[in-house]
């Protein structure tokens, strides 16, 4: 991804950074738990914080800026929200 | 005597050590997101050893999450363990000048050790956030004073991934020498009596060092009690003494007085007079 | 009224052998062009994999003449969507026979750059930017149709051992092995639950039909598409149905269906097909419907899934099953992304 992409994308984090939802349905894929969580006013599909455990259908979450993945070779560092349990 | 001090803090350790996905910058962002009503930030100084870009400041990183700019003044700061007290130095000068109303400094670490190294066993993650004015201080920064020389205790050079370290030698010559200079420096210029002071501050690199320099110092040992944090997060780098301040503040009452001295190797000390209100 | 002549299809799965343009001169050489006024050709990954674009010149090419020449590109529905085209051409009286080709050449590439093409077919801004895969979205699909109907993993291995019995027979399918519900519950968890045997596999493969105003044995009776207006996830009202797929199948009359061709690139993805065709009730999809035929020749769990082709493949299919056991009415349901795009071929037996 290229820098003035990644600059839109990362304005659009801070908008939801710290609300909270409810995991609507949730897979374990590459490592990482994978989420598609309803908030107040939307739902998002968010990857949660890298170290957690198990997640559930039901489960209470917060979105917390973490550090990104790499997704493909050209992408820089990149920070993203996460879902942490609550 | 300068006119700045502390308006708020707060700190974030990861519960379970360091996760995969955290850095200096998010955890600093977890810290300030503890708080409410933040104050409008000039000035942000981020003092670390894990930066997350070699070239990218993340002090504007920090300044534009928060949305403090874009008139806001920014930089990073690096001098081992004591980048964030180094960065509370400048904005005291900032904010007592007037040349700011309120400015963030920062002192955040990743834990960075060679794989295998005894050091592996002492380092730890965290955060530590002060927000620094002249309006609704709850402690002055009286005073500040440092003691620096280039000694080769702990370094890392730009092409390598992991610090490395003299063993025995980051003692004597590194940790004791210089923050017991910079004590004494300190005494000299504010005239302060070891037995007035309440709270005692000192950088925890392991679980002993703070222990020995207040008893070279002929402090009792009781009042380095409320500063101990080695035990519960390691040495997080740049965070360790602020975030033991922090824990500091959290009990001291009006009327308390502080001295915190930080060490950062390569290598230097700064002191801290600080008067709680 | 619009009806089918030639039908061709390649073999689905790893041709090493083959490239994309060797596929397509396979088709063409096995289907009489010599009448064809027009082509439309359904192709996801060409630009993104084969970096090729610009594939109208190089199947004329093939052909051998000028001819005007569409490329369809609707992720997995690709195929059923050219079909489409190429009926609404003929209908509105533009041509009297047009060529229909589905093409895919995916197996050159390494699994991280086909995974990453694949997720392409997912919302670029919310959900391929966040590190997700197309299996992990019909995972998340799976987990929530089971947490709603209150099934256990399990009711999506017999369908996949069904898929692969089926297509056993078939020698241009991708797999001739017959497997067990243990083979597929000791398969690789790809995404929770989704494992290895419960998804298609990556394929090359090409198919083609001709599309004639003259009269045969086969009339293309209807052809829907429709485009969804909830593409993300998380846009969805209802995360165990595809709404696009029950507003297309209510334009048509299923009531004497015989014959289907479901999209079953994941399990998933087959017992929701069958339930929003209603061919299924709600909840027990992953049944075996007793009325009607479903994927008879494996879909594309165990045919194989070239991505463009498919929805192609499945009207040649349908078209040598209907003229073989004279079945009546059938249907081939093409899909792309999750649930995103739909194409609906409604085949009459006269």
């Amino acid at each position: 991804m290229k820098a003035p992409k990644w600059q839109r994308y990362r304005n659009n984090l801070k908008q939801d950074a710290g609300k909270n939802g409810q995991v609507l349905a949730c897979t374990f894929v590459n490592d990482n738990w994978l989420a598609l969580v309803k908030l107040n006013d939307k739902n998002v599909l968010l990857q949660a914080v890298k170290e957690t455990a198990v997640l559930a259908i039901g489960d209470c979450v917060k979105l917390v800026l973490r550090k990104g993945e790499k997704v493909a070779p050209e992408n820089p560092l990149q920070y993203r929200l996460k879902v942490e349990k609550i | 005597m300068c006119m700045a001090g502390i308006t708020a803090y707060s700190v974030y350790i990861p519960v379970n050590g360091r996760s995969a996905d955290e850095d200096s910058f998010t955890m600093v962002v977890a810290a300030i997101d503890k708080l409410n009503d933040l104050p409008d930030v000039e000035a942000v100084y981020f003092g670390s050893e894990s930066h997350p870009y070699k070239i990218k400041s993340t002090a504007a990183m920090v300044a534009d999450w928060f949305n403090w700019g874009p008139k806001v003044m920014a930089a990073d700061l690096e001098f081992a363990c004591k980048s964030g007290t180094t960065a509370l130095q400048m904005m005291m000068g900032m904010v007592d000048s007037d040349m700011v109303a309120n400015g963030l400094i920062v002192g955040a670490d990743v834990a960075q050790a060679r794989a295998g190294d005894a050091l592996a066993k002492t380092v730890g993650s965290g955060a530590a956030a002060f927000f620094i004015g002249k309006e609704n201080v709850i402690a002055d920064l009286v005073a500040t004073v440092s003691f620096c020389t280039d000694t080769a205790d702990f370094w890392r050079h730009q092409d390598e991934e992991a610090p490395r370290h003299a063993g025995r030698f980051t003692g004597e010559p590194g940790y004791f020498r210089h923050t017991i200079g910079a004590f004494e420096e300190l005494q000299k210029k504010t005239g302060f009596k070891t037995e007035e002071i309440d709270y005692f501050v000192f950088h925890q690199p392991n679980a002993t060092f703070s222990g020995r320099v207040a008893h070279k110092l002929g402090i009792d040992l009781a009042k380095i009690e409320a500063a101990s944090v080695f035990d519960k997060m390691g040495n997080a780098y740049s965070a360790t003494v602020l975030v033991a301040l922090a824990q500091v503040l959290d009990v001291a009452q009006a009327g308390a007085k502080i001295v915190m001295v930080s060490y950062g190797s390569g290598a230097g000390a700064d002191a801290f007079l600080i008067e709680c209100k | 009224m619009i009806y089918i002549k030639d039908t061709y299809a390649t073999k689905t799965g790893e041709l090493w052998d083959c490239g994309l343009s060797d596929l397509l001169k396979e088709v063409i050489a096995n289907i009489d062009t010599s009448q064809v006024d027009a082509v439309y050709v359904g192709n996801m990954l060409g630009g993104v994999l084969n970096e090729q674009l610009n594939l109208g010149a190089k199947v004329a090419t093939i052909i051998g003449r000028n001819l005007p020449v569409v490329r369809v590109e609707a992720a997995c529905a690709s195929g059923g969507v050219a079909v489409n085209q190429a009926w609404q051409a003929l209908k509105a009286g533009f041509y009297s026979n047009v060529l229909v080709i589905g093409v895919e050449k995916m197996t050159d590439f390494s699994n991280e750059e086909v995974a990453r093409a694949l997720a392409m077919a997912a919302d670029n801004t919310t959900e391929f930017n966040n590190g997700v895969t197309f299996p992990a979205l019909h995972a998340l699909v799976a987990q929530a149709y089971l947490n709603k109907y209150n099934l256990a993993p399990a009711v999506l291995d017999a369908v996949s051992v069904r898929s692969h019995q089926k297509a056993f027979a078939d020698d241009k399918a991708q797999f001739h092995k017959k497997i067990t519900e243990d083979d597929v519950r000791a398969s690789a968890m790809v995404t929770s639950p989704l494992k290895l045997y419960h998804c298609s596999p990556i394929s090359d493969g090409a198919a083609a039909i001709v599309l004639s105003t003259e009269q045969t044995d086969l009339e293309l009776a209807a052809s829907v598409t429709l485009a969804s207006r909830e593409f993300a996830l998380a846009d969805r009202s209802d995360l165990t149905s595809f709404a696009v797929v029950q507003e297309a199948v209510a334009k048509l009359d299923l009531s004497e269906l015989e014959i289907v061709e479901v999209h079953d690139c994941f399990v998933i993805a087959e017992i929701i097909a069958l339930e929003d065709l209603g061919i299924m009730r709600k909840g027990q999809g992953w049944q075996e419907p007793e009325h009607v035929k479903v994927n008879v020749r494996g879909g594309l769990k165990a045919g194989g899934h070239a991505i463009g082709a498919t929805g192609v493949k499945q009207m040649v299919t349908l078209a040598e099953e209907m003229r073989t056991h004279q079945y009546q009415l059938g249907l081939a349901h093409n899909v792309g992304g999750v649930g995103a795009q739909v194409a609906l071929n409604l085949i009459k037996k006269r």
